[in-house]
């Protein structure tokens, strides 16, 4: 039998990704990709991998996953509670799961995505140059129960209690995001300019892998724009007055004023960000 | 003016990435210039790069040691150097549609709101060569010009949940194919029984912009025959080479 492993509860929401697909934005394709990269990449990096290899992204209740073979593997970005059948575990220390092993991923205590990794990259199917998930580019939007997923094969071998210092849990609690001007920024009046730089700010209860809303409303008078390019990380201001931040799986293109850009260092914070967390705006300039 | 001195807007957005807007409407005249200066780019700049009617968008320029001011600078260089592509390599792609109550769930109310007769609404939506300005909203996704202006429509005041794949549609001043399942506010008109975007593909669209796409009325055997056929191989549009 190939090296697997097998997903035995599937969490609340997990998906399969790597750092995105790219060269096919052109034809309407999402970019997709982890939404936390930089943990994905800490991730990928702990256990000697490429930096794009896939690995799995969980969110706020993680999966429950059976060893077919003997590998290494680590947890990195939302802080986990996690055991290898009774033994508890940390978030980015390399750990060996053997054949046979039950990984019990349960709830994320801070943050809201982690990121498993296993030594060699999961080698799930290629649509598009990409691993990562997205309906209808991927026949799945989501890992399924009983899922066997391929393992690659890898030489890894971790020094014993090797393990990060890391520096990377505060950024969990960060909640300033360093944005830039939209295209559209100069049409906002300039009391409303003041006010995103000045307010703290809500993510609502719509916040998943296409977009991030946010709770407050503004009132305002700016019309729909010709449908313009959008990425990941354009900030649109929507008819009825609220931030809608689109994040990896949105669409290419839209119609709503692109009043701002996040910082690629404010993706990853925002990423584990879930509903009532708070945040606020600095502007670069 | 020529195109070429047009005043455009260039403007960075985050860290890496340009946007660059033409002041001007839409136009076929644009498109083709648009083309031709994303392949300018393309040769240039390592990204991926948007366009939509009147806009460029460079995603995430990468390993460029240029500063902004250069870069600017040398997007003004090429968009003045640029040559647009001219009219005669241009594809054509003919797509059958069954117009038919049962393929088209808001074909009655649509021809009721419009007052037209299904025949009408026929003989206006095939005559035009539809222009693929640019692709978005969903993969695939053609955003297509020309429709005829006794056909606009408000879109639905409720949008479909679920529009199916194939579906042919009628919202605003446009007129739109979806490639696959998706919510949509459009009326469906009519559904076409082949596959116009394939994942399993190097070139997973049948069409790209700048490209026209004609529809053609087949009847509901007609449609049957086609899907059959789908099941088993690949059944694309016809594209001929427009010799205008």
């Amino acid at each position: 039998m190939k090296d697997s492993i097998c997903i035995q509860k599937t969490g609340f929401y997990t998906t399969i990704q790597d750092e995105g697909r790219f060269g096919y934005a052109h034809l309407g394709v999402p970019e997709s990709g982890a939404m936390d990269k930089k943990a994905m990449q800490l991730a990928n990096i702990l256990v000697n991998n490429a930096q794009n290899e896939a690995v799995l992204e969980y969110t706020l209740v993680g999966p429950t996953i059976r060893f077919n073979c003997d590998r290494h593997f680590v947890m990195t970005g939302g802080t986990t509670v996690a055991r290898l059948n009774t033994k508890t575990l940390k978030n980015n220390t390399v750990y060996v799961g053997r054949k046979g092993q039950v990984l019990t991923l349960t709830t994320i205590t801070s943050g809201c995505r982690g990121y498993l990794a296993i030594a060699g990259g999961l080698q799930s199917l290629s649509v598009l140059e990409s691993k990562s998930m997205y309906v209808p580019i991927t026949q799945t939007g989501v890992v399924g129960k009983n899922m066997e997923i391929p393992i690659g094969t890898s030489n890894f071998g971790a020094i014993k209690g090797a393990r990060l210092k890391t520096e990377t849990t505060p950024y969990l609690q960060e909640e300033t995001l360093r944005v830039y001007k939209g295209p559209e920024y100069k049409l906002l009046e300039k009391e409303l300019q003041e006010y995103i730089n000045n307010t703290s700010f809500t993510v609502s209860k719509l916040w998943n892998r296409m977009a991030i809303q946010l709770t407050e409303t503004m009132q305002h008078t700016i019309p729909s724009i010709t449908t313009g390019p959008v990425i990941p990380g354009t900030i649109q201001l929507t008819p009825s007055g609220r931030m809608m931040v689109l994040m990896n799986d949105c669409q290419t293109t839209g119609g709503y004023p692109r009043i701002l850009q996040l910082s690629e260092t404010a993706m990853y914070i925002l990423a584990q960000k879930k509903q009532g967390d708070r945040l606020s705006f600095l502007l670069s300039r | 003016m020529l195109i070429q001195n047009q005043d455009v807007h260039i403007f960075k957005v985050g860290e890496r990435s340009w946007s660059i807007q033409w002041q001007v409407p839409p136009s076929r005249e644009l498109l083709k210039f648009l083309l031709a200066v994303k392949d300018q780019l393309r040769k240039e700049f390592k990204a991926e790069i948007i366009h939509t009617y009147t806009e460029i968008l460079l995603k995430r320029v990468a390993n460029t040691s240029l500063s902004d001011a250069v870069l600017e600078v040398r997007f003004r260089e090429i968009i003045k150097r640029t040559i647009p592509i001219d009219d005669q390599q241009t594809k054509i792609h003919r797509i059958p549609v069954c117009y038919e109550g049962s393929f088209g769930e808001d074909l009655e109310t649509y021809l009721k709101e419009k007052s037209l007769t299904r025949d009408e609404l026929i003989a206006m939506h095939t005559k035009p060569l539809y222009t693929v300005y640019f692709m978005g909203f969903l993969p695939g996704f053609p955003y297509l010009e020309g429709l005829d202006e006794r056909l606009h429509i408000e879109r639905k005041s409720v949008p479909s949940q679920k529009v199916k794949k194939g579906s042919v549609a009628i919202g605003g001043k446009q007129t739109g194919i979806y490639p696959q399942d998706s919510p949509g506010g459009w009326y469906t008109i009519g559904h076409s029984p082949i596959s116009l975007f394939d994942v399993s593909k190097k070139n997973p669209s049948v069409y790209t912009a700048g490209d026209y796409i004609t529809f053609y009325a087949i009847d509901a055997n007609e449609h049957a025959l086609l899907k059959e056929r789908a099941r088993t191989e690949d059944v694309f549009p016809i594209t001929e080479t427009y010799e205008g």
